[in-house]
């Protein structure tokens, strides 16, 4: 397991390194919003990641991340995106595995004995909860005012 | 002046340039201003407006935070640490906390080098720390601006028995908004970019922003200027005819001298810091610890054994993402967000670092000593027996190996002794940096003289808590800017020139 974890890791890191010189591919795209969007699902009452609008987050993000955090969310994307195809029960990329093995990846995801792994997770996590909470319409659901320049729009709102 | 409008080659003269505008620069700045000398402050980040700060903490870090809040140091245990990047630095994005330097702390510098006694009597100390106090206003937390995460610190610390109190804090009007790390939107925070660097501004000073200074200009050994590239892509060279005032913190100004060859010394050795680590948990009325003073109740009472606790507010993501869940779990506690408290234990670890100069980036590595890790575990198991006295129905320690979630203080108990040894089993950010040029009469000792000169480069100063010897175990602001007070008095006053 550790082999197949190293393996990935120096893919990835060969894959991330070469295209964080670059924006976002549309692929990588899918795949970063297949974990982000599964990190933070709706449940019809309340919306989910994939319910809100983000275009003002990311263009935050295209403006103002230093290479540390584009490597550290791409890094995550890719390693995270094909390390269930090693994890019994998934044996699929994540963004082909349906919304039940998601979860259930992500659970185990983030308790892993890995530290690394752990640490991608919490980067998944972290970047799904600023997103979730830039976002005006969501912060009014918490009581809190936007006053804000960012986000302020839910595009199923 | 903005750097972001130099586009072309700026010359500029003065008598003191300053590097960085934080608390350190900040403070030497006006006693120099005060003093008569022509003063040019320089600050890497943008001169931000009070009423344009964003009420959501991703876009607060990704305009006023170092790195956006991502910047990491290594070691056994990989941990975040924030700085702030903006006129004013870390005031204008930290939790306006202010601690007196504490008496043993300044004792145990003395005692390893007497010299500093000598050339930073207490007396001066105390008299400057009185003078900041009265000018930021620093009065502990009202109780009806604390809200409920600092109230609940203080019937848990009560239950407990340990020593308590209301956070002393630099604020004037503050009305707990809970959003004093994304910028205060109404200017209650004093922070040195309305209080400090104005004064100084009121009697001459300048404060270029946006301009990231790289060169020390040394002529026949004495520092003679800086050079530094501005953001809209110009360059700004200051001949600064008496001296030049590092301030840039303990991170940027060891690097800052590593790049332009000024290695005497142990500089970039002995970084030291407050790692720290959080506890959340879960109370049946809400808490909402995105409102309220974002820091505003501590417990002191270990602070001796190197630990010191305190309420932890913040942007309603930064709460989410401590959460221990993930998924479909994560969303749904999410939900009742607002019923969790979140505290946090601040170490004064022993263990000792080094900052470095590759690619022209600071690097950090940290690794905490086992003591540190005892000294943690000992935090943790503290933060959460607090926690579940004030009424917590549980609490997620969030420490990787160790129960999700305990609702028993004897079973929090037993953490001190079950915890894991392993610091990456902790989630912990480092905050308060320290000692990456520190003072010392011995030049094999010390980047700088007790009296901030640097013991290579006549007429460079250090002014930042690199030159403290060691941490200090408490929030260093108000040290920071007692010190960098009295090294402006030294340079006004024309000590060593």
């Amino acid at each position: 397991m550790l082999l197949l974890l190293s393996a990935i890791f120096v893919i990835t890191l060969v894959s991330v390194l070469g295209y964080s010189m670059v924006g976002w591919a549309p692929f990588e795209m899918r795949w970063r919003d297949a974990l982000l969007g599964a990190m933070l699902p709706g449940d019809g009452d309340r919306p989910g990641f994939d319910d809100i609008d983000l275009r003002e987050f990311w263009a935050i993000y295209d403006t103002h991340a230093p290479p540390l955090v584009r490597i550290g969310l791409r890094a995550a994307t890719w390693f995270l995106t094909f390390l269930p195809l090693f994890v019994s029960g998934c044996r699929k990329p994540f963004f082909r595995l349906d919304a039940d093995r998601r979860d259930r990846f992500l659970r185990a995801a983030s308790s892993s004995r890995f530290y690394l792994v752990r640490q991608l997770m919490m980067t998944v996590k972290t970047f799904a909860a600023f997103g979730y909470f830039s976002n005006g319409v969501v912060r009014g659901l918490f009581g809190i005012p936007s006053g804000t320049p960012g986000p302020t729009t839910w595009s199923n709102g | 002046m903005d750097g972001a409008a130099v586009r072309g080659r700026e010359k500029l003269a003065c008598d003191v340039a300053v590097v960085g505008s934080g608390p350190a620069g900040a403070s030497a700045a006006r006693v120099l201003a005060r003093a008569g000398a022509r003063v040019i402050v320089f600050e890497e980040g943008p001169f931000a407006r009070f009423r344009d700060f964003p009420s959501d903490g991703f876009t607060a870090m990704a305009k006023f935070y170092r790195d956006m809040g991502a910047s990491v140091l290594m070691g056994n245990a990989p941990m975040p640490f924030l700085q702030g990047r903006a006129v004013g630095g870390g005031s204008v994005i930290n939790g306006a906390i202010s601690w007196r330097l504490p008496r043993d702390v300044y004792d145990e510098w003395v005692l390893n080098d007497p010299a500093i006694g000598d050339a930073i009597p207490w007396d001066e100390i105390d008299a400057a720390t009185d003078e900041i106090e009265k000018d930021l206003n620093v009065l502990p937390t009202d109780d009806a601006v604390a809200g409920p995460n600092n109230l609940l610190m203080a019937k848990g610390a009560e239950a407990l028995g340990l020593e308590h109190r209301r956070i002393s804090r630099y604020t004037r009007g503050c009305r707990g908004l809970g959003r004093c790390l994304q910028g205060c939107p109404e200017g209650n925070r004093l922070s040195m970019d309305l209080t400090y660097l104005a004064d100084a501004c009121a009697h001459g000073a300048r404060v270029l922003s946006s301009v990231e200074v790289g060169g020390i200009l040394v002529r026949d050994g004495r520092a003679a200027g800086i050079v530094g590239r501005a953001s809209g892509g110009g360059t700004v060279t200051c001949e600064a005819g008496r001296a030049v005032v590092l301030a840039a913190s303990a991170v940027q100004t060891p690097v800052l001298l590593m790049k332009n060859g000024l290695r005497h010394g142990p500089v970039g050795l002995g970084f030291q810091g407050h790692p720290g680590t959080s506890m959340i948990g879960w109370f049946g009325d809400p808490v909402r610890v995105w409102t309220g003073a974002t820091q505003g109740h501590e417990v002191t009472g270990m602070r001796k054994e190197g630990l010191k606790f305190e309420a932890l507010g913040y942007d309603i993501a930064v709460a989410a993402a401590r959460l221990k869940s993930a998924g479909r779990a994560f969303a749904e506690e999410i939900r009742a967000l607002d019923h969790w408290a979140a505290w946090g234990a601040c170490v004064r670890a022993k263990g000792r670092g080094r900052v470095g100069a590759g690619f022209g980036r600071a690097s950090v590595r940290f690794s905490l000593l086992p003591e540190d890790v005892f000294r943690l575990r000992r935090g943790v198991r503290v933060l959460g027996e607090m926690m579940l006295a004030a009424g917590a129905e549980f609490v997620t320690p969030g420490v990787h190996g160790w129960h999700d979630k305990v609702a028993q203080r004897a079973v929090m108990a037993r953490f001190e002794e079950e915890g894991p040894l392993d610091p990456r089993a902790y989630t912990m950010v480092l905050t308060h940096m320290f000692g990456t040029c520190r003072m010392g009469a011995d030049p094999s000792k010390g980047v700088v003289r007790p009296d901030f000169r640097h013991h290579a480069v006549d007429g460079l100063y250090v002014a930042d808590s690199s030159v403290f010897p060691t941490n200090t175990g408490v929030n260093p602001q108000t040290s920071i800017m007692a010190l960098a007070t009295i090294c402006g008095r030294r340079i006004a006053a024309g000590t060593g020139q």
